[in-house]
């Protein structure tokens, strides 16, 4: 056995004897098993089992990523009581140690996700097998939990920069640049450009192209279709109704939807063997009334178009939560190295909620950064406070961009292109960063006080 | 000395707070050799910064200034701690493990086969007595257990020079006694020792050479008998004599040497670690008679 793998097996090993492990397992199986019934007894069993991934499967997952900084950190709990010493005086490199104890950790985090699982499969099989549960409710579930989708967003043109610039200047001067940073503001006028306007009785035609050919064939009459679709005036008309129809096909599907809320539509299916959709939406008010005008922004019209299989997706899932930890853990060893044990755990836990909130903290810098004056004292620092948070988010890698128990939730897929770069980022950038820099200040740090 | 195995040249050492400010000046300037085979010694009351040096020694702590060389590199170079078995003064195991499995992950760590660590592990248990606990965790241990788990450690890799601080620290007298033929037995064998130690008798008994620091600065340095020897003085020592023939010798010294030759007569004292053993040895013995006192 390479040291490597002696100094992995001894935390395993620790792990296992320490009277602690016994509680913490079982406090994530009961929190597995107990979570889903959070779900009131009249939910759809579609509702039943999204309470079960994302309570059921997200509490433990969170458990779990703490346990994963704490026990990385636990490095420095091993400098503080010298029993590192004896490790340093060995011939091991630094590297080693900080790897062995990386892949001792990722080991235990296996295990404990594996249980994870296992206990998600139980309560899957739970909610299956529930008497109660009509023909149509099980149809639902099959459809819109078990099949995982991947989302083909319908095209739109592409918005000509000056108009973007406009749009913008027009914004600012209203109340809505106000509120919004600078990238914000163009994503905002990009949008007011790419959107359809469909007063009462108006359609318009969505093209959505790049359907595989086994879905644009005729074995399946329709075509999941997600979107989102807004009334222009929200305070009035909050709740609206659209109509669907897919090009060539006889029948329309007539939608009632919420202002903002995104909604899930079967249209009928009539792809083209090139694979192109088109449907078309339809304000189904009284041309002339005084019905709400819609808005619909073709980037948030999709079609969900089955990709995989609902175990395969899972087991994407539970790996991406996996390579989470597995960065987690190098960032913590990696602290674990250079600070206290109870600064190291701050720090890994400080990381950790950047992680999870990367994207709305780069919209709050961006609008910490649009907003700051230009001179004194107080700017300066909020200029060295937005830089420090920009340099912080360029280092921490964002897990809301691929959040992997959500995509299972909401049946979309992870692709097997988002799944290398999660493996890129997460578990090879991610790990051999911090585990060079924690081993570089390792080597260099003094290992003894004056007594 | 030919080709010492270790070279210490006007080695200093500041401990600085977090500020960079100097706090302690653990070590000014100091000069050592030790050679290939030896026992070396290493003495000084706390703070005279032995724990510093072998430590300095270890690569665990940096110089400030001045150089060491060890087996023919550098402290940091971890290929050569391959060679080095290091035994700390306090026992800094992982306490889940038992005594088998700490000296098996030690023993890993220096990459040995499986077939051999678990061959040496099994020697060294039995060598320092620990094979009846070889199931026990670590953490359960007695200190002087925790010391014999600890040298057996720094022999694991059978290295060429053994660091150890204050190996029979907590130990009994039986302990120590097997400490010290154990050291003699690892200088029979070539190895070089640098020993710790605050217990002067143990390391009178088995160092060759010894280093007194005080205060960070070497004090002494040179064979133990050298140092030792009263060379003003001259002790004869015979069996029983009786008072008439002590007479008659005294008279013949100072018939010689001059009446103002001082001179000491009186029974030769055993050693205590001596009597102690030999009592607890009679003791373990069946027929051994039993001493103390008597109704």
């Amino acid at each position: 056995m390479s040291p490597l793998l002696a100094v992995a097996r001894n935390f395993c090993r620790e792990v296992q004897r320490r009277a602690t492990t016994a509680p913490f397992i079982l406090m994530i199986l009961l929190s597995s098993a107990l979570l889903p019934r959070l779900a009131g007894e009249d939910s759809s069993l579609q509702a039943r089992l999204q309470v079960a991934v994302t309570y059921g499967v997200g509490f433990p997952v969170f458990l779990i990523a703490l346990f994963t900084i704490a026990a990385a950190a636990g490095l420095a709990r091993e400098i503080e009581s010298k029993r590192i010493q004896l490790l340093v005086t060995k011939p091991l490199p630094a590297w080693q140690i900080l790897a062995g104890r990386l892949i001792g950790v990722a080991a235990v985090d296996t295990l404990l996700l594996g249980l994870v699982l296992a206990s998600f499969a139980v309560q899957v099989r739970i909610e299956m097998a529930r008497a109660s549960r009509t023909p149509e409710e099980t149809a639902q579930a099959v459809e819109r939990f078990f099949t995982p989708r991947a989302g083909i967003p319908a095209e739109s043109t592409p918005s000509d920069p000056q108009r973007v610039r406009a749009v913008m200047e027009a914004l600012r001067s209203g109340d809505a640049g106000a509120f919004e940073s600078e990238g914000g503001l163009e994503a905002v006028a990009r949008a007011v450009l790419r959107r359809r306007t469909l007063p009462p009785g108006a359609s318009t035609e969505l093209v959505v192209r790049g359907i595989p050919q086994a879905h644009a064939a005729a074995e399946q009459s329709s075509i999941l279709v997600e979107f989102v679709a807004h009334s222009q005036d929200p305070s009035a008309e909050p709740r609206f109704e659209l109509e669907w129809s897919a090009a060539g096909s006889a029948g329309a599907v007539v939608s009632r939807a919420l202002h903002g809320v995104p909604q899930q539509i079967a249209v009928p299916l009539a792809a083209g063997p090139d694979g192109t959709l088109r449907i078309t939406a339809r304000n189904p008010a009284a041309k002339g009334g005084n019905g709400p005008t819609l808005l619909l922004d073709p980037l948030q019209v999709e079609a969900l178009v089955p990709e995989g299989s609902f175990v395969r997706n899972v087991a994407s899932a539970f790996f991406v939560v996996l390579l989470e930890c597995w960065f987690l853990a190098a960032a913590s060893v990696c602290l674990g190295a250079i600070f206290t044990f109870p600064t190291s755990v701050l720090t890994g836990l400080f990381v950790y909620g950047a992680a999870l909130s990367a994207g709305f903290l780069r919209e709050t810098l961006d609008l910490f950064a649009a907003d700051a004056h230009s001179s004194g004292i107080l700017p300066s620092l909020e200029s060295w406070l937005v830089a420090l948070g920009s340099g912080v988010l360029r280092v921490v890698p964002s897990f809301a961009r691929l959040d992997p128990l959500e995509r299972v939730a909401a049946a979309r897929s992870i692709a097997p292109a988002e799944l290398g770069a999660a493996i890129g980022s997460l578990g090879v950038l991610g790990a051999a960063i911090p585990v060079a820099a924690g081993a570089w200040i390792l080597r260099r740090r003094e290992l003894g006080r004056a007594e | 000395m030919q080709d010492p195995l270790i070279e210490i040249r006007f080695l200093r050492k500041v401990f600085r707070d977090f500020w960079g400010r100097p706090r302690v000046e653990a070590l000014h300037g100091l000069d050592l050799d030790v050679g290939a085979g030896e026992i070396f010694g290493l003495l000084g009351p706390n703070g005279s910064g032995k724990s510093t040096t072998i430590r300095l020694l270890l690569g665990l702590l940096h110089p400030t200034s001045g150089s060491i060389r060890i087996l023919g590199g550098s402290p940091r170079d971890v290929r050569l701690k391959a060679r080095i078995g290091y035994e700390p003064e306090e026992s800094f195991f992982h306490p889940h493990l038992t005594a088998e499995e700490t000296l098996l992950f030690y023993a890993r760590i220096f990459g040995l086969p499986a077939a051999t660590a678990r061959t040496r592990a099994t020697h060294l248990l039995g060598l320092l007595g620990l094979s009846p606990a070889r199931a026990r965790p670590v953490g359960e241990f007695s200190k002087g257990m925790l010391r014999r788990i600890g040298l057996a450690q720094a022999l694991i890799n059978d290295p060429e020079l053994v660091i150890l601080d204050e190996p029979t620290a907590g130990m009994d007298p039986i302990g120590t006694r097997e400490v010290k033929d154990l050291l003699r037995d690892l200088k029979r064998r070539g190895k070089t020792v640098i020993l710790s130690s605050h217990l002067l008798a143990d390391v009178e008994d088995v160092c060759d050479r010894i280093c007194i620091l005080h205060e960070g600065r070497r004090r002494a340095l040179g064979p133990v008998r050298a140092l030792l020897e009263e060379d003003q003085r001259t002790q004869i020592v015979t069996d029983r004599l009786s008072p008439g023939t002590i007479e008659a010798v005294l008279a013949l010294l100072r018939d010689r040497e001059g009446p103002g030759l001082r001179v000491d007569v009186g029974a030769p004292s055993t050693r205590l670690e001596d009597f102690f053993l030999r009592t607890v040895a009679r003791r373990d013995s069946p027929s051994g008679p039993p001493e103390g006192a008597r109704p």
